[in-house]
């Protein structure tokens, strides 16, 4: 036995493994999991408190497990105020009975109320807070957040299509928009300080039960909505425009659509060309199919204005012809993409680019980063056109554009 | 010399095995002693006690030894007769003179050789070493017709004497190593070898490390391809393992199995093996690390499933961990001593226990057991390794639950910074890995064909590199 | 017979730079980098890894001309003041580094893996294998490395890889003031001039003729890495920086949805840990042998209990990033003159010194 020992003393590591073994080991028997000690949240929203004090109410959608061998999602939703975001935490912390653990959060949702004031301040907590990842989706509801969080408790309790799957598909369509936590705050603290956040509404039928209302003269009170409110989140294509944080602008799904047309972000979805007529149609309505998108940008100046040309390429597919009233004969020139559709679709877009640039011009938005273009394609004669303006902010409304489409058909 | 077989058996204690015949022959005595228990009656009768019975004539001892009929006799002196008589001898002599005549008549009862359950082959020989010297000695023999074979021999325990047989290659092996292993071998002062298991810690560069240093083989294939290589394999009677040294840790990655397949298919068993070998030592830590610490790196579905598992179990995530090891580990050593008849029980008791009941009653989660149990599947992907991995996998799972992955990763680093360390008779003990060594990298993770195995291993030193000279037309 | 040699080849040279050049760069000093100096912050590894690079080259002139002699004896023609000065400042710089790269790990676990956990704790999980590590030898560092190193590779490669696919390719260009690139460069000097251990290790390092490509080879790889880290980092993340000041994770956590395989910046997680555990026993090995070759203790338990107390104390003095971010870019600057400076000048020193006896 003393041999024993005095040949464990001659080897340090198996002193400091006993040592880590008394010391946190004997700690780890009693450990909970780490699920048992943090509520883990999956979205987020925050409304102003309705007692009239400066106060937010965020509300949590916290996971709830149930003991089962089977693969169950049930939430539920916390709220709680607090003066700012990180008081409202830890009082929500205090009413769930555990450590709020935030690194699972899809997506922040904002009341359309909030927007009034600089949004980038309720955004703040989340910009510092190294566990939230900067894909988390930002969007804004008509409704109040809380009420958002609801439904979206239905939804992904109940359905298969979970809310952040919602999110991410449409990001893919040419009339929605990429709205994570990292894009805001990049067009934040960019040079056009413009940033975009999609705009989602709740077509709702309150049914729910033990809806307990909130509202209480203590700052800190909680409650929580334990009765799912049923309806269902409508995606417009509604977006919002932020500048400098706060809101100066609503486009709709086409606004945004043009939008996406002049970034050259590349986006499925689908083009409808109205009243068309040629030899064979008499004002149809062709819908088609965008498969890709290129867009070129350059830039050269004359006598200090920047003349900037947009070059896209389009690979469009013919996917449908609604021709009301007209026989027709079917045969294989009516399936094709004809020279004359293609000039119709071609002076289509160029007209809704003009309008998008319009749009950007009278707003003093400079939704596709105009400026970092042409800072990188030539800084000098950049700069020296931005020191030639009156207002520094209006350099879209000084520039020239051009404008040529070309369309590829499959 | 009546009182001299007097004194042999005063000196066996008079064992009731040792035998003693007088045969009187024309006015003298023919003595024979023997152990009854180690020599073979029937050889006894027909070659050595009937001749000598039949003749009439007057007997000497030259005539004595043209009438044993056996091709074994040796003449030996009177010291020597003791230890012939225990080496399963008949020691013949005449009352009338001091000279003394051994015949080897040893025998005793052995198994045939079979294949070892742990290491079967879907194709291959499957022969495996006995408990029997000579049947082993054998075995390597007929694969060796070549000269350069060498099987030195050395006795070790003072009570046991057992027969020890080094066998290697002369042009070969490197005469170091060889040096310093019969010098290890002859500072040995042990009362007995009882197996072969008895001398690994005795000739290992560290005997007190928990990691196997000296290479262990149950099939004469096995050890001949290592001699090959330049290895010195040690026979040890009674035992039906064979030693060899020097040991890389690669050996236990490689199957026999790998040599008598598709080499490209051997590649993919390896890196099976690796990961098997990697899950069975970290992969309960890893997952109670998770558990504990690190939620928040874990997917949200992996996290609903768990939580959901965990609810109702009463223990701690830890104690359901080692809870779960301690009783697979409970399974496995029964399994190992129980009765064949009553291996069936025990399967059906631990998998309705463990995998059914337990769950149900909430006294377990399924993830658990699903991560236990593969782990230890997993350790018999490499099954020599099996104790050292059995430590290591309470180690890590006390790591993972103390320090989280930071505890695991530094674990390893730890574990492979000491395994690093250690060198076998001048072999690291990760080569061909570290350092990496690219000629026995060939037939180290992934196995090339055995054409392109042209020279021996590189991790140890031998005197010949070249095994290959494949002539090209 | 079997006596431990415990040089290491060319190969294990070159991992060993390869950790060097890498572990201490992949998380705050991107971000650093671009809030002083813009996009212009991608100059300055690239400036700072010529100085690096200026150094390994003097060390293979040194290793040519004195190729079994150690550092120590090298700089004892210059006379036993030079010597001692030389070592103690080393001994200082290894420590500011083991302190500055342990406090920076500390608080990126701290804020992404682990939560509510005691310092004390991270003082248990890295002390025993750095010291495990710098008392087993170079030989043994050395092939545990080259164990990890196909892994660490790979799990780089892949976090590159993976961090293209985030960057935002319209990013303002040409913004950054040459001095702000050259006064970054001073403030950040420290993270660099690691090559400085080859020389504390000079006899233990033995490359053969043609292994010596293989040790520049993997310097260069490591060097275009942290180039590509950051680069990826500042392209990524233009004016959001100050969210993200841990570069190799950020990069991967904008992708992390990708597949439905779950977080994969784990992979990025994992390799900090190993770069950092290998990292901070060679700056305790560094040391080690400074403190060593200064006092002459045999007894190297000894001095290892110093830096072990020193690390404690310091932990309790600076326990947030921002400070030791702050004393790093203060203080360290000034002690990274030794690699960048007294160094260099006295390796050229000796190597110009040979030749001058044989004229004589």
């Amino acid at each position: 036995m003393k041999r024993f020992v005095m040949q464990a003393l001659k080897t340090p590591m198996f002193l400091v493994f006993i040592a880590i073994v008394l010391i946190y080991g004997i700690a780890a028997l009693g450990q909970p999991a780490a699920v048992n000690r943090y509520a883990i949240v999956t979205a987020i929203g925050i409304d102003k408190a309705n007692d009239g004090e400066n106060e937010i109410e965020v509300s949590l959608l916290t996971f709830t497990p149930v003991a089962n061998v089977n693969y169950t999602e049930k939430y539920k939703v916390v709220s709680a105020k607090g003066r700012a975001v990180s008081e409202a935490l830890d009082y929500a912390g205090l009413r769930l009975g555990r450590e709020v653990g935030l690194s699972h959060v899809n997506i922040l949702v904002l009341n359309i109320d909030l927007l009034d004031e600089d949004i980038g301040h309720y955004l703040d907590y989340f910009s510092r807070n190294k566990v939230l990842a900067g894909t988390t989706k930002v969007v804004v509801t008509d409704k109040s957040a809380k009420d958002f969080l609801s439904v979206v408790e239905k939804m992904d309790s109940d359905s298969s299509i979970k809310i952040n799957e919602v999110l991410s598909y449409n990001k893919e369509y040419v009339y929605a928009t990429d709205s994570s936590l990292e894009s805001f705050f990049k067009g934040y603290f960019g040079p056009t300080k413009v940033s975009l956040v999609p705009l989602l509404s709740i077509i709702k039928d309150e049914t729910g039960v033990g809806v307990s209302a909130s509202g209480s003269d203590d700052s800190g009170q909680s409650s929580s909505g334990s009765g799912q409110t049923e309806g269902e989140i409508v995606n417009n294509g509604d977006t919002l425009v932020f500048k400098e944080g706060k809101r100066v602008l609503m486009l709709d799904g086409l606004d945004m659509k043009i939008i996406q047309l002049i970034k050259g972000d590349f986006k499925t979805g689908s083009f409808v060309l109205e009243n068309y007529s040629d030899d064979i149609f008499t004002n149809a309505e062709l819908g088609f199919e965008m498969l890709e998108n290129k867009i070129h940008y350059k830039v050269v100046y004359e006598n200090n204005i920047p003349i900037f040309m947009v070059e896209s390429e389009l690979t469009m597919e013919l996917a449908e012809i609604e021709n009301q009233g007209v026989v027709v004969e079917k045969n294989v020139e009516f399936m094709k993409f004809t020279d004359q559709m293609k000039n119709a679709v071609i002076l289509k877009i160029k007209n809704l680019m003009a309008e998008g640039i319009e749009l950007m011009r009278d707003n003093q938005i400079d939704l596709i980063d105009f400026y970092t273009i042409m800072h990188n394609s030539d800084p000098k004669a950049f700069s020296k056109f931005l020191s030639s303006l009156e207002n520094e902010e209006d350099y879209l409304s000084q520039m020239v554009f051009k404008i040529n489409v070309n369309i590829f058909t499959r | 010399m009546q009182d001299f077989v007097e004194k042999l058996k005063g000196d066996m204690h008079n064992s009731i095995d040792f035998c003693s015949k007088v045969l009187e022959k024309q006015g003298d005595k023919v003595f024979f002693v023997y152990l009854k228990s180690i020599t073979d009656n029937l050889v006894f009768s027909q070659a050595i006690y009937e001749p000598i019975l039949e003749y009439n004539k007057e007997l000497d001892f030259e005539t004595l030894k043209q009438l044993v009929k056996s091709n074994d006799v040796t003449e030996v002196d009177q010291d020597e007769v003791h230890e012939k008589i225990l080496k399963g001898s008949v020691v013949v002599f005449l009352s009338n003179s001091e000279r003394f005549l051994a015949v080897d008549i040893l025998k005793f009862n052995t198994r045939t050789p079979s294949e070892p359950p742990t290491s079967s082959v879907i194709m291959g020989p499957r022969e495996g070493f006995t408990e029997d010297i000579k049947t082993n000695i054998s075995l390597i023999r007929k694969r060796f017709y070549g000269k350069d074979l060498v099987l030195e021999n050395l006795f070790l325990g003072e009570e046991t004497n057992t027969q020890v047989v080094l066998a290697y290659l002369n042009d070969v092996v490197d005469k170091k190593i060889l040096k310093e292993l019969k010098k290890r071998l002859k500072k040995i002062k042990i009362d007995g070898v009882v197996d072969a298991y008895y001398l690994i810690p005795l000739i290992s560069d560290r005997p007190n490390s928990f990691v196997k240093q000296i290479g262990v083989a149950e099939k004469p294939d096995i050890v001949g391809a290592k001699i090959l290589e330049g290895r010195v394999a040690i026979i040890v009677d009674n035992s039906p393992i064979v030693l060899t040294v020097p040991f890389v840790f690669l050996e236990d990655l490689q199957s026999s199995n790998d040599y008598y397949t598709n080499y490209f298919y051997s590649s993919i068993l390896r890196l099976v093996r690796l990961v098997g070998l990697f899950f069975a030592v970290v992969g309960p830590g890893i997952y109670i690390s998770l558990q504990l610490f690190h939620y928040n790196v874990l997917p949200i579905k992996y996290l609903i499933t768990v939580a959901n598992s965990t609810q109702q179990v009463p223990f701690t995530p830890f104690i359901e961990i080692l809870f779960i090891t301690l009783l697979f580990q409970i399974l496995y050593e029964v399994s190992l001593r129980l009765p064949s008849y009553l291996g069936l029980a025990t399967s059906i008791v631990g998998a309705l226990i463990l995998g059914d009941t337990g769950v149900k009653a909430g006294l377990i989660s399924p993830p658990a057991v699903i991560v236990v149990a593969i782990a230890k599947i997993a350790l018999y992907t490499v099954p020599d390794q099996y104790s050292q991995i059995t430590v290591l996998q309470f180690v890590f799972i006390f790591l993972g639950a103390s320090l989280g992955l930071l505890g695991v990763i530094g674990g390893m680093i730890y574990v492979l910074a000491y395994v690093n360390s250690i060198e076998n008779f001048g072999a690291p003990y990760l080569a061909p890995f570290s350092p990496f060594i690219f000629s026995d990298n060939k037939d180290g993770l992934l196995k090339v064909p055995i054409t392109d195995m042209k020279n021996r291993p590189k991790a140890f030193k031998n005197n010949d590199e070249e095994r290959i000279n494949v002539q090209e037309e | 017979m079997f006596k431990r040699n415990e040089t290491i080849g060319g190969w294990q040279t070159g991992i060993l730079l390869f950790v060097l050049f890498f572990a201490n760069k992949i998380l705050v000093l991107p971000s650093l980098l671009y809030d002083q100096a813009g996009i212009g912050g991608i100059y300055v590894p690239v400036i700072l890894f010529l100085f690096e690079f200026a150094l390994l080259f003097l060390f293979y002139g040194l290793k040519k001309k004195y190729p079994e002699q150690s550092f120590g004896q090298i700089l004892k023609k210059f006379g036993k003041f030079v010597y001692y000065l030389i070592f103690v400042f080393l001994m200082f710089y290894f420590l500011g580094k083991t302190v500055l790269l342990y406090n920076i790990t500390y608080i990126f676990f701290k804020n992404i893996i682990y939560k509510d956990t005691s310092n004390i704790l991270f003082l248990f999980c890295f002390l025993p294998i750095m010291i495990h590590l710098a008392v087993s030898g170079l030989r043994v560092m050395g092939r545990t490395m080259q164990l990890f190193f196909p892994i660490i590779l790979i799990m780089v490669v892949f976090c590159i890889v993976v961090g293209v696919l985030g960057i935002d390719t319209n990013t303002m260009l040409f913004t950054s003031k040459s001095s702000d690139v050259f006064l970054s460069t001073f403030r950040h000097i420290s993270a660099f001039g690691d090559t400085i251990f080859l020389f504390v290790v000079m006899d233990k390092i033995n490359v053969k003729k043609g292994e010596w490509k293989v040790v520049f080879s993997l310097a260069g790889l490591s060097a275009i890495c942290v180039i590509a880290v950051c680069a990826i980092f500042i392209f990524s993340y233009t004016y959001t920086s100050y969210m993200h000041p841990f570069a190799l994770f950020e990069i991967m956590s904008y992708v992390k949805e990708t597949g439905g395989i779950g977080r994969i910046d784990i992979i990025s997680v994992v390799v900090i840990i190993i770069l950092t555990y290998f990292h901070l026993a060679i700056c305790m090995k560094g040391f080690l042998d400074s403190f060593v070759e200064t006092f002459k203790l045999n007894n190297i338990y000894g001095s290892i209990s110093f830096q072990i107390v020193f690390l404690i104390l310091i932990n309790y003095l600076v326990l947030n990033v921002e400070k030791a971010i702050s004393y790093g870019e203060v203080y360290l600057p000034y002690i990274s003159a030794i690699p960048f400076v007294i160094i260099p000048i006295f390796a050229i020193i000796s190597l110009f010194f040979k030749k001058r006896e044989g004229r004589k």
